[in-house]
């Protein structure tokens, strides 16, 4: 098959005063041209850490200890931040976390997309200017608009023009970090709605960072669950939830209340995401789990197959390994 | 349902800005909140929802219209006003003061009310702590904001507003800040401590899942104006108002196809109707009211249903 993206047992770390503090686990994911991946887990699990690990945009405090990220067949993480200048935007963009923030407050919309378009290409102003406006356009915003300061914008506009600067040079993956936090129920399907318009258009590939279900299995052709630095399951976004199998993702998928059927007791998840640099010995769901057992408390499980294209990392779904 | 204990009567908010046209916030908006009732407000960024809590909460003057607290002005009686009605806010980051330790947070309603001596108001502190799950509660007490998750924090500021058992809570938007699996904790929290306290409650949020959880009755917002309210199932099961089908929609599937238009309504007309897949002549030319179309179920549409 033709991948698009592999990571390969990627593990990357802060440091901090207390020694190196591992966000990324040893995470493996791999992505067909074309498709979409969900990631979905709690705040503090190294969902962010991974998106800004792909575009190699990590603080100074973080490194790439060891592992791969292979994008179209090349290596990112020992490519020297020169090369790395030409692949992002035109082969990996990123749309940020709360990225209706991410605007210069003080250049105009058009500015700053044609900024990103001259900086990753070699084009004339009047052609960056013209694909600032079609860009716009694309996102379902008036090319007028390019003349607009960011504070001239809601928050739904401003989330798309960010949205518009991520596809200006057409890359075939985009990273995106909870593009639908901030936002209003309506805005943020809408926004949803479009980056899905959008990847059937072009062809454009997704890796979808929520904490919400909904949100990573929209554009999701996988999902991968993440707890605690590490990928607990993996399965086809139409597999999820009904049919996940880690006692995490089943957890996950109960906390929010439904909106038909009776109204029932919701279950949360009792405690919280371990510290990364202290993460509780075998399997780093089990304090939390309600189906531990005593194996649970010693060996981390491995991802093991239970069923074509779904992984669980669970010693309670002993699959017939990978 | 009991006697109102929260009225809103033709209540109105205008805010002038300086180069733009004024803005109504909130237009004519009636409702009744009774003792032990929880309402829920849902509408989307800009509906006006947060403003009529602070309208409801004193904590803004309204342009034209009244509120009543117990057939009473609370503007007249402030200090009594905040013994029995308390806030939750949106950002549990934000509203803790990052300065003070919990036990000063938890207590400071009990010392503007002058409730209590110091080791009295401890010992409540302690009991209000283990209520909402900070448990043991000396771990927590000589904390500072920083040192707790965003879960905690909620439930720190749920504390400070209950401790002084008020007979009405506002919550604007209370879990939108936490991950899912936390706020489902302080959800089950806020249910709890309603029904042992028979608590009257405006619980605001965007999300309908999770106004059905909580609420008794859901009235919907839009551009100001409410319009479509009703007991929780009757507005989720059989919505009326185009507005909030659309909700609805995206609360279900996430995802929303069409485009929304951002024209602006005629000035006579529906506020909905540039965004409106029924609207016809009638809507442009005359402002819908509220209607009754089943048991205490009201919408403000030409074409309901």
């Amino acid at each position: 098959m033709d991948d698009l993206l592999v990571i390969e047992d990627l593990v990357v770390a802060y440091s901090g005063p207390a020694g190196e503090v591992r966000a990324v686990d040893g995470v493996s994911l791999r992505l067909p041209r074309g498709a979409s991946l969900g990631l979905v887990g709690e705040s503090g699990c190294g969902k962010t850490t991974l998106a800004l690990a792909l575009v190699r945009l990590l603080p100074s405090c973080a490194s790439i200890l060891s592992g791969r990220i292979l994008l179209e067949g090349e290596d990112l993480v020992q490519m020297p931040e020169t090369a790395m200048e030409g692949v992002r935007w035109r082969r990996v963009a990123l749309i940020p976390q709360a990225a209706m923030n991410s605007l210069n407050p003080v250049y105009t919309v058009g500015w700053q997309i044609r900024e990103a378009i001259a900086t990753h290409e070699r084009v004339a102003s009047r052609e960056a200017d013209r694909r600032a406006a079609a860009a716009l356009e694309l996102v379902g915003l008036d090319p007028a608009r390019r003349f607009a300061y960011p504070h001239e914008l809601s928050v739904g506009m401003r989330q798309r023009v960010v949205i518009a600067m991520a596809f200006a040079c057409r890359p075939p993956l985009i990273v995106a970090d909870e593009p639908g936090s901030g936002l209003d129920a309506i805005s943020r399907a809408q926004v949803l709605g479009l980056m899905q318009r959008l990847r059937h258009r072009l062809g454009t590939s997704f890796v979808m960072i929520s904490h919400d279900l909904e949100e990573a299995t929209a554009l999701g052709d996988l999902v991968a669950v993440m707890y605690a630095g590490k990928v607990v399951e993996v399965c086809p976004a139409g597999r999820f939830p009904g049919q996940a199998r880690h006692p995490y993702s089943r957890a996950l998928a109960a906390a929010h209340p439904p909106l038909r059927g009776p109204r029932q007791q919701l279950t949360g998840i009792p405690g919280e995401v371990p510290r990364p640099g202290s993460p509780p010995p075998g399997c780093r769901f089990h304090p939390r789990c309600p189906e531990a057992a005593a194996a649970c408390r010693q060996v981390g499980p491995e991802l093991s197959k239970v069923a074509p294209g779904h992984h669980v990392a669970c010693h309670l779904w002993g699959g017939e390994g990978l | 349902m009991t006697q109102a204990r929260v009225e809103a009567i033709e209540l109105s908010r205008i805010y002038r800005g300086s180069r733009r046209r004024a803005v109504l916030a909130v237009d004519r908006l009636n409702l009744a909140i009774g003792g032990g009732e929880v309402f829920g407000l849902v509408g989307e960024s800009g509906s006006g929802k947060s403003t009529t809590a602070r309208l409801l909460m004193g904590l803004e003057r309204p342009t034209s219209g009244r509120v009543l607290y117990r057939g009473w002005d609370p503007a007249k009686r402030p200090r009594e006003f905040r013994r029995q009605a308390q806030l939750i806010f949106q950002d549990p980051y934000a509203a803790l003061n990052p300065a003070l330790r919990v036990l000063r947070t938890v207590t400071e309603p009990l010392a503007i009310h002058g409730v209590g001596t110091g080791a009295e108001r401890r010992r409540l502190a302690c009991r209000w702590l283990e209520r909402v799950g900070l448990t043991p509660p000396r771990d927590y007490l000589d904390r500072f904001p920083h040192e707790l998750s965003g879960g905690q924090r909620q439930r720190v500021a749920i504390a400070r507003a209950l401790i002084l058992e008020p007979a009405f809570v506002a919550a604007d938007e209370p879990t939108s800040m936490l991950d899912l699996s936390v706020q489902a904790g302080i959800l089950n929290l806020l249910v709890t401590l309603q029904q042992e306290m028979g608590l009257g409650c405006l619980f605001i949020t965007h999300d309908l899942a999770v106004a059905r959880h909580v609420s008794h009755r859901i009235g919907v917002m839009f551009a100001g104006r409410l319009v479509e309210q009703g007991p929780a199932e009757a507005v989720v099961g059989t919505a009326a108002h185009p507005y909030t089908r659309q909700l609805l929609a995206a609360a279900a599937v996430g995802v929303l196809t069409e485009e929304v238009s951002f024209t602006a309504p005629s000035p006579d007309g529906c506020r909905f109707g540039p965004r409106c897949p029924r609207a016809g002549a009638v809507c442009r030319e005359q402002e819908p009211f509220l209607t009754a179309i089943g048991d205490g179920h009201l919408v403000a549409c030409h074409f309901p249903g």
